[in-house]
């Protein structure tokens, strides 16, 4: 099922649902990025954060239009993070675009503007698993 | 049975001062935070809402039970869930500060709590959601494991569990801290993979308990917490 999602949104359609398909890659690149990270985080420092973070995006991939959500809570990547891009000179800039998109997701949740539908109610998008 | 103390159910734009109420509070009280919200004034009631059959039971309790205590004291549900939702993630911050910091150097650390705070993700931190109590909790629960205080990183784990429902992902985690913890009678090998039925590798040491079942480690934990807990792994 969620392969079928992820197939909609590279083809552009998602059941005839109407969708904002930036939001959807945003999540889609978020969960990509935490497996990653989480592939990076074996042994650094120790193993048990690894397995705790590979777990949870494994386990988090069905549902991956809230792969944001998921990747938010498995903090020790923030570490393996900053380890790789700490010193570099790219890190700034990194932060900075990293604020910039934080800023406009904020000013469109706090607008209700989630999947593309404008003003929803709990319900509705609950029920769209996010 | 809703809580005579708590409003009931005020509803977005409702109470006092509604302009800053919409600007500040509502913003950021609605789609998950709605159900956090019903469950924190009226409990759980485990009735479909609607046609799609959706029920609150699939909401961990944690989180609105942590907003309606406050509740009591503060009067307002929605301002009491966004106390939460802002209080703990700064708490999260220093954690984090602190857990990374025992591994690496302080730009390492600043660096992971900027990443955190501006991860584009993060306004989830501000909601009514219970991302910002599961970091919180999880947080916890690993910095007590790496200081080697068991029970409470079992019961901060068994928050996390309360908060989301991968919170108890975390109980495997704290198991392999538990058991690739350092040797506690050497000092060495801290961070690496020690396994639970191995004999520490170390030259110097001669285990007097070599087999890692479970009353081995609380044995062997108090040796290693008087030393200070020091690790050599790096982050």
């Amino acid at each position: 099922m969620a392969w079928g999602t992820v197939r909609g949104l590279l083809t552009g359609s998602l059941g005839g649902e109407s969708i904002l398909p930036l939001m959807h890659a945003l999540h889609l690149a978020a969960w990509c990025l935490a497996l990653a990270g989480a592939i990076l985080a074996w042994g650094k420092p120790r193993i048990a954060y690894g397995a705790w973070a590979t777990l949870k995006v494994v386990a988090s991939f069905p549902l991956w239009r809230s792969a944001g959500r998921y990747a938010l809570t498995l903090f020790p990547l923030f570490g393996v993070g900053a380890l790789l891009l700490g010193r570099r000179r790219i890190f700034p800039w990194l932060l900075l675009g990293s604020g910039l998109g934080l800023a406009v997701l904020a000013v469109q949740v706090a607008h209700s503007i989630w999947t593309g539908r404008g003003p929803a109610s709990a319900v509705t998008v609950s029920a769209r698993g996010v | 049975m809703p809580d005579p103390r708590l409003p009931a159910s005020a509803g977005p734009g409702s109470g006092a001062g509604p302009t800053l109420r919409a600007l500040l509070v509502d913003p950021w009280t609605h789609w998950d935070g709605e159900w956090y919200r019903r469950i924190a004034v009226d409990g759980y009631t485990n009735l479909p809402v609607d046609e799609t059959g959706q029920r609150d039971i699939a909401f961990f309790p944690l989180s609105p039970l942590a907003v309606r205590s406050l509740a009591t004291v503060v009067g307002d549900v929605d301002v009491a869930s966004l106390l939460v939702s802002n209080a703990a993630p700064l708490a999260t911050l220093i954690l984090l500060y602190r857990l990374v910091r025992r591994h690496s150097e302080p730009a390492i650390a600043r660096g992971a709590i900027l990443l955190l705070a501006f991860f584009p993700f993060s306004y989830f931190l501000g909601a009514m959601y219970s991302e910002s109590l599961f970091l919180l909790a999880a947080g916890c629960a690993l910095t007590f494991a790496e200081q080697e205080r068991w029970p409470a990183a079992g019961l901060c784990g068994a928050l996390a569990g309360m908060t989301r429902v991968t919170g108890a992902l975390i109980a495997p985690a704290l198991l392999l801290l538990f058991w690739s913890d350092g040797c506690s009678i050497c000092g060495g090998a801290g961070g690496t993979w020690h396994g639970p039925w191995r004999r520490c590798s170390a030259r110097r040491c001669t285990p007097r308990i070599s087999r890692c079942a479970l009353g081995m480690r609380f044995c062997s934990s108090r040796a290693s917490t008087s030393r200070g807990g020091a690790r050599g792994s790096t982050w």
